[in-house]
């Protein structure tokens, strides 16, 4: 690393006093400006590294007399209502609690009367809001925006963020049903408007006590020639690494008291505008670890990003937290590491109020750290977020959970509470278990138990049944032979009968030829009564019988008794 | 009026005012003349003069009449510092003003607050935009801006005076035009910056004669116009300073500490003498919408914002915008409006009686009325002039600063130029053709 710092902007955002060399967004700045004409909110977004910051910062600032524009710039921090109120309260001269204010609306009032400006709040980086913030914070952010949109303030918002994530913003429609309706999309820089730029960089005028340049077309179209021919757009930021480079480079060439001299000659056939970031970062990363321990630089760098590879404010206690539980250990203390790190430009440094913060120079960086973690990083990385994930779980961890969880403790440790929580739950998934052995068992027994019994009322229902149905079978058997003996019997009965009944009628023939022979001969009649009364008894066709005896009888009448 | 540089062609200069006499240079002999407008307009058609220069400022003569004749000469004579009477006691350090402001509304019978935007708001928001920028930090330094700041905010509060004026003349193509009038439509370039407004409203207070929207215009020129008095000699001072100004004359040294304070005397006394302002309401009327069902009245929704303050009487919940309905009468679509009252709410209920409003479009518009996206807040323009080679009327926003110095143009300054054809805001060839109306009577006579 060079001793003095290039002059060109490097990682850093444009502010108000870079409009002398913020060149190549005249177009873009008139477009937001005449975006947030008329309208109290604007989303202004992009893709990463397209400059939406220093076209807010910049170029829309210098729109407005500073008699008009009083800017708060606010990020998320621990949560985003609080940073509203944390910044209003360090923007007034009277100290006022704000805290107590359910509203943003007083709260801008109040800076309102005291600095007659129109305020613009500036919430930049808000997909940190999005990625980071719970849903109690989101939820009140959006409905406290929602009524300060309506409310007659002389207050403008503008919400600048990466555009992947405004999707997220739909949620939130119900709290503030107008957020989609004023945007403003940020496009990164095409070709053609980049070597503008260059050109203009290297002819400026505040840049004249810093370097000089032999052909600044020639080295314009040098510059150039190292972005791939594919490639029609690129981030402004990598031009501003890639012309620090060059101002490097040319430090050690320069002549005594003499400016260093930007040439196309200082530009090697290695270079690559588009990685020129990641060598960069390599570069530095290397000349780090040789004071700080192999990987320390990359893993604290690492630790600044989110899973999404977005910069992220941290505390140095929260970063030096983040590398013990890491296990990362720097061979010199972590302030220091930290003071080099903004001193390369690669961090900065954010205070507000008491309390300092870092966070990585720019977006397009933390990807660039992002896409440079090494495989074991990756994977932490990647345990980190699901740790963070099972984390915000409400309620105790499953043995499944639990399974999932143990292969990436080789990779990161659990944090403390991660861990109490999955003991915690290992503990309760052992009694559960052991009440649930007991639970088993005493089932085991009352189901032996009726089984048992179940057992017995089948062998008796089933002795019953067997022996039910032999008495069955012996009645059938006997009802058979009841049947046939009855058969039998009626047979026989029949028979003699029919036997009885012949003789019968024979007897009765007889009888009656006998009785006629009576009749004729004048025999007494009772004793023809008695012996056809005898008949009919046997008889039952005995009543011509007795219409015989009747006959008989008549007769006896005619002839007298019979003695 | 114009620049004195141009004073190539023939012209009499005005160089004393004595009792009923006016002394002048013309074609290099001092005399002496009445002082009459008769008597002068005779020596310039003798010497065939097209212009008449007085205290620094050239005239055409078409624009001398008899409502600002007394006006223009007596500058001659006058030194053009601040009135004795102000003088001996400066307004300094401190918000003492705005509470001298804040009495002043109060006994114009004005309800008003302690707070100084509670009591700028009342000047509404052409003026009070000026009150706010010299409260900013900017404004609380002691250089040039502090004092370009309050020449805008009187430079603004005598615009707007006229606009009301014009406003009433706008509606009565048959009234008799003065040649001032005609100036003023027909402004090029950067000429409104530095153009008579005095002039324009006092002949336009004479030509409205007694029926007047705003009465206390009346008995407020016809002190403006007396010579001898303080508020005369505080409007050349105003006026003064403010050319002194644009024209880089004043140094920021040990003295501009004593100036400054000397120009926001002046200043006060002027917008007390103008509190009658207070009494009435400027107001964006964004768009009408008629609601009428069979079996139901006929309900004219006005979108409208409030061009004071940053509150209304409804507290704070009030949008910038908001709807009213009003049943069987309406006002004007796309128009900046001015009710007779403070309360906008009352007052619109009273539209069944035209006198009660007098509309101040297209000389003020609300460029969100005219933009293709749903907008929320109004965004102020008023009329810079015509550029007839290009056939486009200008128009600058209402907070726009007063370049002055090695400030050269101003970034933050946004102006609106209105064509025939629009295409970045189509919305605007309404306004051209109602521009092209309503001027036109105005343009035909000398163009």
């Amino acid at each position: 690393m060079s001793q003095a710092q290039s002059p060109f902007k490097f990682l850093d955002s444009y502010q108000q006093e870079d409009a002398d060399v913020f060149f190549g967004r005249e177009k873009e700045t008139l477009h937001l400006y005449n975006a947030l004409s008329g309208v109290k909110h604007l989303l202004v977004y992009g893709p990463s590294g397209a400059g939406k910051t220093s076209l807010v910062e910049c170029g829309l600032r210098n729109q407005f007399s500073d008699a008009d524009w009083f800017a708060l710039t606010i990020r998320r921090g621990g949560n985003i209502n609080t940073s509203v109120f944390t910044s209003i309260s360090n923007a007034l001269v009277e100290k006022t609690d704000l805290a107590a204010e359910a509203e943003f609306g007083p709260a801008i009032e109040q800076l309102f009367n005291e600095r007659y400006q129109p305020v613009y709040l500036l919430f930049d980086q808000f997909e940190e809001l999005l990625i980071s913030g719970d849903a109690e914070e989101k939820k009140t952010f959006f409905s406290l925006l929602n009524k300060l949109i309506r409310n007659k303030l002389p207050c403008r918002i503008l919400l600048i963020m990466r555009e992947e994530f405004i999707g997220h913003l739909s949620e939130f429609e119900a709290q503030c049903p107008s957020i989609f309706q004023h945007r403003f999309r940020v496009e990164k820089m095409g070709r053609k408007n980049v070597e503008e730029v260059i050109g203009k960089i290297l002819e400026a005028p505040k840049y004249r006590a810093y370097f000089t340049t032999t052909d600044s077309q020639q080295l314009t179209e040098s510059i150039l020639s190292k972005l791939p021919d594919k490639k029609k757009e690129i981030e402004l930021a990598h031009v501003q690494v890639f012309l620090g480079e060059l101002w490097d480079r040319a430090q050690p060439l320069k002549k005594n008291n003499e400016l260093p001299v930007l040439s196309a000659g200082l530009i090697e056939e290695e270079d690559d505008l588009e990685g020129v970031l990641e060598s960069f970062l390599k570069k530095q990363m290397t000349e780090l670890e040789l004071s700080y321990g192999e990987r320390v630089p990359l893993e604290l760098l690492a630790a600044m990003i989110s899973e999404r590879f977005t910069k992220l404010q941290l505390s140095e206690a929260a970063i030096a937290a983040d590398l013990e539980q890491k296990k990362v250990v720097s061979k010199k203390p972590l302030a220091g590491l930290l003071k080099e790190l903004e001193q390369r430009r690669i961090i900065r440094t954010i205070r507000a109020g008491d309390e300092t913060q870092y966070e990585i120079s720019h977006d397009v960086l933390a990807l660039v750290v992002g896409q440079n973690l090494t495989e074991e990083m990756k994977l932490r990385e990647k345990a980190g977020d699901i740790y963070k994930v099972y984390s915000e779980r409400q309620g105790l961890f499953t043995q499944d959970d639990i399974d999932y969880l143990r292969p990436f403790a080789q990779s990161m440790a659990y944090s403390p509470t991660l861990q109490a929580r999955i003991e915690e739950s290992i503990a309760f998934i052992k009694q559960q278990r052991e009440q649930e052995q007991l639970r088993t068992k005493k089932r085991l027994r009352t189901l032996y138990s009726l089984l048992g019994g179940a057992l017995i009322a089948l062998v008796v229902a089933v002795f019953f049944y067997f022996s039910a149905n032999s008495a069955k079978q012996t009645a059938i058997a006997a009802k058979d032979t009841a049947n046939a003996a009855l058969e039998k019997f009626k047979l026989e009965q029949a028979a003699k009968q029919k036997a009885q009944a012949e003789k019968d009628k024979n007897e009765f023939i007889s009888l009656k030829s006998r009785a006629d022979i009576i009749l004729a001969a004048n025999a007494c009649p009772k004793k023809i009564t008695h012996i056809m009364d005898s008949i009919a008894a046997i008889n039952p066709d005995s009543l011509n019988m007795k219409q015989i005896i009747k006959g008989i009888d008549s007769i006896a009448a005619v002839k007298g008794n019979c003695k | 009026m114009t620049d004195s540089a141009n004073t190539e062609e023939k012209s009499i200069v005005i160089q004393g005012v004595t009792g009923d006499k006016i002394t002048v240079l013309a074609d290099g002999k001092v005399q002496e003349i009445d002082k009459k407008l008769d008597a002068l307009q005779a020596l310039v058609e003798q010497m065939a003069a097209k212009s008449v220069q007085t205290a620094g400022n050239i005239y055409n003569i078409g624009s001398i009449n008899n409502a600002n004749f007394g006006f223009i000469a007596g500058q001659a004579g006058h030194d053009k510092v601040l009135p004795a009477e102000l003088a001996q006691n400066l307004a300094g350090e401190g918000n003492g003003w705005i509470q001298s402001l804040r009495q002043e509304l109060i006994k114009q019978g004005i309800s008003v607050g302690n707070q100084p935007l509670q009591i700028f708001q009342n000047y509404g928001w052409l003026v009070e935009t000026f009150l706010q920028k010299m409260g900013s930090a900017a404004g609380q330094e002691k250089n040039l801006r502090r004092l370009s700041f309050m020449a805008e905010a009187w430079q603004a509060s005598l615009r707007y005076m006229c606009y009301i004026q014009m406003a009433q003349m706008l509606q009565q193509p048959d009234t008799a035009k003065a040649s001032i009038c005609t100036d003023f439509i027909q402004m090029e370039g950067n000429s409104y910056l530095d153009f008579d407004y005095t002039s324009l409203l006092l002949t336009c207070t004479a030509l409205t004669g007694q029926d007047r929207f705003v009465k206390e215009l009346s008995s407020f020129v016809e002190e403006l116009t007396d010579t001898e008095s303080a508020l005369y000699g505080t409007a050349l001072y105003l006026q003064h300073q403010r050319q002194q100004l644009m024209a880089n004359a004043i140094a920021e040294d040990d003295q501009l500490g004593i100036l400054l304070d000397e120009y926001l005397t002046a200043l006060v006394y002027w917008l007390r003498k103008i509190a009658f302002l207070a009494k009435y309401r400027l107001v964006s009327i964004k768009d009408i919408n008629l609601n009428y069902r069979m079996g139901t009245a006929k309900n004219f929704v006005h979108l409208y914002g409030e061009l004071h303050g940053i509150y209304s009487d409804g507290g704070m919940s009030d949008e910038d915008y908001n709807s009213k309905s009003i049943e069987g009468y309406f006002t004007y679509n796309k128009s900046v409006l001015l009710f007779r009252g403070t309360d906008v709410a009352s007052c619109m209920e009273k539209i069944d009686d035209p006198a009660t409003y007098l509309s101040l479009s297209p000389l003020i518009i609300d460029q969100s009325v005219y933009a293709g996206k749903p907008t929320q807040t109004p965004e102020i323009f008023y009329y810079t002039g015509y550029q007839k080679a290009k056939r486009q009327y200008g128009y600058a926003q209402y907070k726009n600063e007063l370049a002055f110095g090695s400030r050269g143009a101003i970034g933050s300054n946004k102006f609106l130029g209105v064509l025939a054809q629009n295409n970045n805001q189509p919305r605007l060839d309404e306004l051209f053709e109602q521009l092209d109306n309503v001027f036109k009577p105005f343009k035909n006579k000398q163009s």
